[in-house]
Order: C-alpha cells, then structure tokens, then sequence
C-alpha cells in the first residue's frame, strides 16, 4: 500500500533580512516516516521547521501538511502537530506542571492532572513535576520540551535537534523515546538533528539540505548505498601522499588529513589505483581501511 | 430571542464559539501576570509613594496650606479642616500623575516582548490559537491590571487621607480658587479616578504596541515613556505649527480628569475627551494585532 505524504514543500523559499535563507526547498515526509533533516549550520533547517509550525510566514512555495495549506489552515493542522524548536524555553517562574497546565489550556484542551503527569513520566520529570523550571538542567528543559510537544497526541512531530545538550544516556532516552513513538503509536516524526548519529540509528527516510536547498532525499539504506567510500590511508609520507594524489588528476576529495594518515573519499573501484600511484612515488602504504556512515556521506555532499 | 435563534445569528455564533476560549486565555495571561514578582514593583512603589505623601503631610501639611492661603486671606475668612483627606488626595494625585504611567508601563511593556526576549513564543505558537487571541488576551489582561493599579491607587490614597485627616471642604486651584463642600467632593474624585484609568489604559495601550514591535523588555517601556514626555512637551509649549498638532496627541487629553474640579464641569466635553483615548487604545489593539499576525517569530 502507497504510504500518504503528511509533509509536501514545493519550491518552499524565505528570504531574511539580505539572505536568502530558504530557496526554492522540496521535500515531502509520508507516513510512519521518521525523516531525517541535516544540514550544515546557516543552511536554512531551522528556517523550514519554523515555516513549518507557522512562526514564519514563507515568501514564495507551497507547504501542505495532511493534504492541506498550512496557510489557509494554520489551527486544524498545528491541532494534529507537537513541536519542539530549537531549544525549550519555558515559563521559568512556574513548575514543569504548570507550564504543561498552561500549554494545554493555549492549545484549547482540558488541562487533565492524569494525561500531564503521564506526560511527565514519559519524560522522566515526573518526580520533578512541582519544581520551577530555573532549578531545571539543560537536558530536563530539553525533555520537558519533548513532553509539551506530546501534550495534544500529534499525529506530526516535528524535532529540531532534541538530543542537544543532553549527556550520552539522555541522549539514549530520547532517541528510545522517538523510535517508540513511531513503532507503538504509529507518530510521523521529522528530526533535525546535528547528531548524524541520531539520523543513521533510527531515521528511515532524509533529506540534506545546504544553503537552502535540498541536495538529496530518500531513504537512508539506499543512499548509504549509493554514496562514495571515506578511506583511510596510512602512509609514512603525508604531504608527499596529498602531493602526488592531487597530481594524479583521480577522481578522489580529500577530506582530511593528520600526522600518519589522509582521508579521501572515492569510488571503491579506484582505491587501487590510488595504493598504486602512492607505492610508485616511495611512498610506503602501511594500511587502508573503508569506512561508510552518513557522517561522511554528510561531509561530502555539503 | 429565543437561545436557538441567536446561536443560529452569525455575530452571536462567534461569539458564543470564541468566548470560552478567549476567557481561558486572558485568565493565562492574567495568571502570568500575578505571578511574576516584577509586577508587583509598581504596587510597592505607589503604596510608598502614597505613604510618604501622608507621612509628609502629617507633619508639613498645615505649613504648607498657609504658606498657599497667605495671599487669599486678605479676600477669604478660612474655617474649617482645610488640611482634609481629599485635599491630600488631590495633591497626591496631582504629584504621582507623572509617574503612573511609567509604573503601569512597567509591566504591560513587557507582555509581549518578554515573551519573544524569552523565547516563550516559540512554544506557544506552535499550538493551535489565533494570534489574535493571544493579543487580545493581552490587551483585556494589561487593562485588568491597569484597573488595579487604578482602585489601589484610589482606594489608598482617598481612605487613608480620609482616616488620616478626615473630611472637610475642598479647595482646590485650579484657573482660579475653587471650593467645593465636603457633600460635592467624592463624586468628583470618583470620576476623576475613572477617566484616569481610561487615560492609562491608553498609555497601557500604546506600551503594548510597542511591545509587539521589540525583541526585549526594555526598549518599549523607554520609547513608551520618551513618546509621553516628548507629547506632553509638545502639548504643553502649545506654540505655533507645534500648537496645531495638540488635537492629534493623544497626551492632550491625558490630564483632562483636572477640568472635574472646577465649578463649570463641562461633562459632555470630558465624555468626548475620553471617547478620543478610548478610539487611541482601539487603534493601538489594531495596529498590534496587524503586526503581530505578520511577525516572524525569529527567537
């Protein structure tokens, strides 16, 4: 059965100030996605999320989520989203309760002791549920943030960058905690995120956007799949080796480089010829491994 | 009219789907409001303020009444408490009207740029309410606030004078001498008190106004406060091409609630007066909400 898009952007753009932030972006979440959106800093990903949930107005594209304008139907949808952008600024002056108290009633809901404190536990803050949010730590805001997002039972979550701050076992909770939101209660989750660790564990589908456009999109196995080999050569003569390579005119990009190793990325069928032209310069390769993981499919793309 | 037959009228049907949800949110705002310690400076600052004009009063308040009567008791025999509760409340009133506005801009300036300086924006409207509620529900809880501060400020001032001083005739200098018998006060004061509140309810207005148009808390308390001495600057040189602009300066009718104690009370006049704040503030909301639907939250 064909999966139904809950996100369809078309030629989405956003000019602020001077730049041009957004420029001409598609993409489209269906389903049961958990949708990765990377990009490097500045490259409009906080821009889109926040078209997304209607805290900018775009100046020019199309943005339909759940098959309608999100323009022309800004309530009904943002009904059906939760939303955690950026980091989670709170009412600081009141308990993690009340801020949910309040949230709830903003979003035309009856504000049930029960359904916030399940909420609460959801997020480990349960214990915590009648102190000030200033007592909280950067990754208790981080998951209160998550809770508020959950408050209304989305059917859309957008995610911007929830594992930000949080120490590795935190890191562990939420990126749980999303996996079984998609897996137990079926929520569609797009998750911006700088951690591409966080994309590659659970994400299915993705997008790479830089300098406000999309530069890939598809599913995660498959684009692993397509992308060029980061290799690792270990060689006793650095400079000499990044001398003789760029010489050689292969199709190879140099990544990066340290005292006893450079790293390139290529093709697998050319790694030959590169172990070749090296041993033919005096050039003694004591090892060369392959890597592929999106970090790198991320660094060379952007 | 029958339930069925209003709820099926357009205008009462919006307001019959709206009203619950508006009342939700301005008790949010107003709970937010309460609940800050920060708006509870200007409470504490009237009530001192208050105080010491009546501690100062106590011990420098018939000095002060001769020193001002010296030049009339040539025309006048003076009897009586002259030195009174509502004199006192008339002077205190005269003295703290420069610095109302600023205690009331204090909060209400920051209603909405407090909430984009910390970030609060981004969560709230990210839920599905209007933001012309949000503002709306800004607007009724500022001037809840402001009626507040108003019935404080009234209350305090004109009861303790009362206890403190008693009852008495009222005289008062205002083009010229006027005394008004102690029956022919309270009413005056009532009024005075009402439209003082319409007059801040402008200036909380205005505050709010500005308020939408800033990142942080500071910036619209100072350009509110710059905008009402520079006005009433202008208002009060009333001087050539300055002077044509006194009727479009809404500070031209701030301090109208004065004409209340003078002998020919030109009511319809003050109606009027308090008619052009009232159409101020409404096109202050206006602006705000035209602003704000457009704002991109960028915090």
């Amino acid at each position: 059965m064909l999966k139904q898009p809950v996100v369809e952007i078309t030629g989405l753009s956003k000019k602020l100030k001077s730049i041009q932030a957004v420029d001409g972006l598609n993409m489209c979440v269906y389903e049961n996605d958990i949708y990765g959106f990377l990009g490097p800093n500045g490259s409009g990903k906080s821009t889109t999320i926040r078209m997304m949930t209607s805290l900018l107005s775009s100046d020019s594209g199309s943005l339909n989520i759940f098959g309608k304008p999100l323009n022309k139907n800004r309530n009904q949808i943002l009904g059906k989203i939760g939303a955690f952008i950026e980091k989670p600024d709170f009412y600081e002056y009141l308990t993690a309760y009340k801020n949910l108290e309040l949230l709830c009633k903003y979003s035309g809901q009856p504000a049930i002791p029960g359904k916030i404190n399940k909420i609460l536990e959801s997020v480990g803050l349960l214990d915590r549920a009648h102190s000030k949010v200033k007592s909280f730590s950067k990754g208790m805001k981080q998951r209160l943030g998550i809770g508020q997002a959950l408050l209304n039972d989305p059917d859309l979550l957008i995610l911007d960058e929830p594992t930000s701050g949080l120490d590795p076992a935190g890191v562990k909770d939420i990126r749980d905690l999303i996996s079984s939101l998609n897996r137990e209660m079926g929520k569609t989750i797009i998750l911006s995120s700088h951690q591409l660790q966080d994309i590659e564990m659970i994400a299915n589908r993705m997008c790479i956007i830089s300098k406000g456009k999309q530069v890939v999109e598809g599913y995660v196995e498959d684009l692993l799949m397509q992308q060029s080999y980061f290799t690792i050569f270990e060689v006793d003569q650095v400079y000499k080796s990044i001398e003789v390579l760029e010489k050689s005119k292969l199709r190879i990009k140099l990544i990066e480089k340290d005292e006893s190793q450079i790293k390139v990325v290529c093709k697998k069928g050319i790694i030959p010829e590169i172990n070749k032209i090296l041993v033919n310069n005096r050039i003694a390769v004591k090892s060369i491994g392959t890597k592929q993981n999106l970090e790198d499919y991320f660094l060379t793309l952007t | 009219m029958q339930l069925n037959q209003l709820v099926q009228n357009k205008t009462w049907r919006i307001i019959f789907l709206h009203l619950p949800s508006m009342y939700s949110l301005i008790k949010i705002e107003l709970y937010k409001i309460f609940k800050q310690k920060r708006s509870y400076i200007g409470f504490a600052a009237l009530i001192v303020i208050i105080l010491l004009s009546h501690i100062a009063m106590i011990w420098e308040g018939q000095e002060m009444h001769d020193f001002i009567t010296q030049n009339l008791s040539d025309a006048f025999i003076m009897q009586g408490n002259l030195v009174n509760g509502y004199l006192i409340t008339y002077l205190v009133l005269n003295f703290l009207w420069v610095y109302v506005p600023l205690l009331i801009v204090l909060v209400t300036g920051d209603l909405i740029s407090g909430e984009a300086q910390a970030g609060t924006f981004r969560i709230i409207l990210t839920k599905p309410v209007s933001r012309a509620k949000i503002i709306t529900a800004k607007y009724i809880a500022a001037m809840f606030y402001t009626f507040v501060f108003m019935v404080i400020f009234a209350v305090l001032s004109l009861g303790l004078g009362l206890w403190i001083f008693g009852k008495g005739d009222l005289m008062v200098i205002f083009g010229s001498v006027n005394i008004f018998s102690e029956s022919d006060v309270l009413w005056r004061f009532v009024l005075a008190f009402t439209y003082g509140f319409i007059s801040m309810c402008t200036v909380a207005a205005l505050s709010l106004l500005l308020s939408s148009l800033s990142g942080n808390s500071l910036s619209p308390i100072l350009s509110t406060m710059a905008i009402i001495i520079v006005f009433t600057f202008i208002s009060s040189l009333n001087l050539g091409v300055l002077g044509t602009l006194n009727p479009y300066l809404f500070t031209s009718y701030l301090d109208t609630w004065q004409s209340l104690f003078s002998y020919d009370i030109r009511l319809w006049d003050i109606l009027i007066d308090a008619l052009i704040l009232f159409i101020h503030s409404l096109v202050f909301y206006g602006l705000t909400i035209f602003i704000f639907r457009k704002k991109d939250i960028l915090s």
